[in-house]
């Protein structure tokens, strides 16, 4: 079975000395209507998501099979935290009264999910994941995995934070990023017959905790690091990126240097390694599908990793979108 | 590939420990205590309130220690060794993690503390080493943590898989529901005609999943087997359930088509909210229906009457009462009902322990969004 990305969509705040004026126009994204009242988080996923679609706001949801048959998987670190930071001091000042029905939907960490799901129709599920930083990448593994099982033949995989602070106060930025992923050869689903971008060979999910001096326990990084060069088999040679926040720097230096070599143990070389390397993962959960969307853009085979400062490793291999018979691993 | 269960653990508002949840459920009496906090509101609301487990360590909240007292217990219970968790999977269902951490009084926290780290906290403790999420799915996070780990193992990405749900007290969350009058005023009480919405609960609980060739090689016995699990989605509403149950009863039929036979009970999501109890006993029957069976021959149970609503544990307590459920052959009274639910199509104890009539039981998870995941469970041959 090979599962491939046939759609892509982005929006991110970059860094911008002294810039405060808002990064995001959600008019330009979503038309004039029915976004007022969603979070920030979910209007730059609802962007992100329809980009990925090729579908504007306003076309109607998937009905019937279609729906049923199409998926939506969700990272997201801080979904709830401004509301809730603002609920918890409403409540001590005015009380629950103060409290609007509008924002109560924005506390819930699935409701940027949930309103994608409604606005484009899936069905299938509506998945939600939150691991700081590699929820974005964990999403593409899980939806690679209901794709394998049978459970979609399409699924969007997406992620979307508003960091807690503007303008980078915080050290984080506000983004969102998608991914369409669907088997090939099935029913091409809500993006229509768009040209893949590439192939996804697998993806996996690991935990390293960090020992004291920020780097994991040899044994279980080595173990590791084959596992995620096992993705890249078969391909050539890959180009190898590795994202993750500052914190996380010395975790993932040692992830990406056991990786290096487990790769070169398998006789796979890493191409243009310039280009990639480690990158640094600002815009929060959001962090690793960025990366993704860009290296799918850029075509041809590639290793990407995100790894947090709390352990957790996430690692999606692609390769070209012409490869058939890539196997999930 | 077969996916078992080989450890259980819970903490609730009846203490540690799967047994004091069982005696609980069979005492059918638990009513809640007032909640810590005032919550914004002229009065403290109800919460059925869990014991304090001991402190949080390392950053963790409430959630997080109530958390790893139940994956300590299902790991001791399944006699898992550091070996075997090294790459064993973990998915964990929350829905607020250790929200606690946000709600400290304000200028003793930082203003947006990491609430939804609970899943490394309990990796790093345990030294779980596969595969680690955290799913929020809202009140369904709980079963699709399940589901999920299942899943890992199904696909062969893991051996073993601790899954497990956990959430505690939250002021915003129970003033929000009070304030938008989801809140019952006198306890839960999903089977009486009365009810008048749900009463938030704290707690946490725990599977050990595992293939069934690994138990073997391991030579744990098999508690339970999962015969099927079904996801599906509304696409309807931020909040409300779709009306129909059209794919709450598609999640459930592909729950039930692996189970092959009509379930002999049906751990229910009801908590309390008429419309949604109703669509969800609706599609239930429903779906039993099509497969060959009807609904009054389903025992439907509502844990959520002495335990209250658990949020992202719900699911997972649903499927470790399953598992006792098997285990006793028997399935719980239902608690807190004066006049019976006249629209329920499934057959509900009330007077005391009902003995299971057929060793399988169904267990039921839905959330905000129109999240849906059914789970069936089977005794081991």
């Amino acid at each position: 079975m090979s599962v491939q990305i046939i759609g892509a969509g982005a929006v991110a705040e970059e860094p911008r000395p002294g810039g405060c004026d808002p990064w995001f126009d959600p008019a330009a994204h979503l038309g004039r209507r029915g976004w007022k009242y969603l979070t920030p988080a979910t209007r730059y996923l609802l962007a992100a998501g329809n980009e990925a679609l090729g579908r504007r706001h306003d076309d109607p949801p998937l009905t019937g099979t279609a729906a049923e048959r199409f998926g939506v998987v969700t990272g997201t670190q801080y979904a709830i935290a401004r509301v809730h930071h603002r609920m918890n001091s409403v409540l001590s000042t005015e009380g629950v009264h103060g409290i609007s029905p509008a924002e109560v939907p924005g506390f819930s960490m699935n409701t940027p999910g949930s309103q994608l799901a409604i606005s484009t129709g899936a069905r299938a599920f509506s998945v939600t994941l939150t691991n700081p930083v590699t929820a974005g990448l964990e999403a593409v593994q899980f939806a690679v995995t209901a794709l394998r099982t049978g459970r979609a033949d399409t699924v969007v995989a997406a992620a979307t934070d508003q960091a807690p602070e503007d303008h980078g106060g915080s050290g984080e930025y506000d983004a969102a990023a998608a991914v369409v992923l669907s088997v090939r050869g099935r029913t091409p689903g809500p993006a229509g017959a768009a040209r893949p971008l590439a192939t996804v060979t697998g993806g996996l999910s690991r935990f390293l905790p960090p020992g004291p001096a920020g780097d994991a326990d040899p044994a279980a990084l080595a173990a590791s690091a084959a596992r995620v060069a096992a993705l890249a088999r078969g391909t050539g040679g890959v180009r190898l990126a590795v994202g993750a926040p500052p914190a996380a720097a010395p975790l993932a230096t040692a992830v990406h240097d056991a990786v290096t070599k487990a790769l070169a143990d398998d006789g796979t070389p890493v191409r243009d390694p310039a280009a990639g390397g480690i990158r640094p993962a600002r815009h929060c959960a959001a962090s690793g599908l960025l990366d993704l969307v860009t290296l799918a853009r850029a075509g041809g085979p590639a290793l990407l990793l995100s790894i947090s400062e709390l352990g957790h490793l996430t690692a999606i291999g692609l390769h070209s979108a012409d490869t058939v018979g890539s196997e999930f691993i | 590939m077969t996916v078992v269960v080989t450890g259980l653990g819970a903490v609730s508002c009846f203490g540690s420990g799967t047994g004091a949840l069982w005696e609980g459920l069979l005492g059918a009496s638990r009513r809640p205590d007032p909640a810590p906090d005032v919550c914004g509101l002229p009065a403290r609301p109800h919460l059925y309130a869990a014991p304090d487990t001991g402190g949080p360590e390392g950053g963790t909240g409430r959630t997080g220690a109530l958390l790893a007292t139940a994956v300590a217990e299902a790991v001791a219970e399944a006699g898992l060794t550091p070996q075997d968790l090294c790459d064993a999977g973990l998915t964990v269902g929350t829905s607020l993690g250790d929200i606690d951490l946000a709600e400290r009084p304000e200028g003793t926290a930082p203003p947006f503390p990491a609430t939804h780290r609970v899943t490394a906290s309990l990796a790093t403790r345990f030294g779980i080493g596969g595969p680690g999420q955290t799913l929020s799915t809202a009140c369904s996070a709980g079963a699709y943590a399940v589901a999920w780990g299942a899943e890992l193992i199904e696909t062969g990405q893991a051996d073993i898989v601790v899954a497990c749900g956990g959430d505690a007290f939250s002021r915003v969350a129970v003033g929000t529901l009070e304030r938008f009058g989801l809140l019952d005023g006198e306890c839960c009480r999903p089977f009486d005609a009365d009810r008048a919405g749900m009463v938030t609960g704290e707690g946490a609980a725990a599977l050990v999943l595992e293939s069934a060739a690994s138990a073997e090689r391991r030579a744990r016995p098999a508690q339970a087997v999962l015969a099927g699990h079904g996801w599906s989605c509304d696409a309807h509403h931020p909040m409300a359930p779709e009306p129909s149950g059209e794919q709450l009863r598609r999640a459930t039929a592909r729950a039930l088509a692996g189970l092959g036979t009509t379930p002999g009970a049906a751990v229910l999501h009801r908590a309390g909210v008429a419309l949604n109890d109703t669509v969800e006993a609706t599609a239930v029957s429903e779906a039993v229906t099509a497969a060959g069976g009807t609904g009054g021959e389903v025992l439907g149970y509502a844990p959520k009457a002495v335990m209250g609503h658990t949020a992202g544990a719900a699911g997972v307590f649903g499927c470790v009462i399953a598992t006792l459920v098997l285990r006793h052959r028997l399935v719980p009274p239902n608690a807190h009902v004066t006049t019976p639910d006249p629209d329920c199509p499934l057959s509900v104890p009330l007077d005391g322990p009902a003995p299971l009539p057929r060793p399988s039981v169904l267990v039921s998870g839905t959330g905000f969004g129109g999240n849906n995941a059914v789970l069936t469970w089977r005794a081991a041959a």
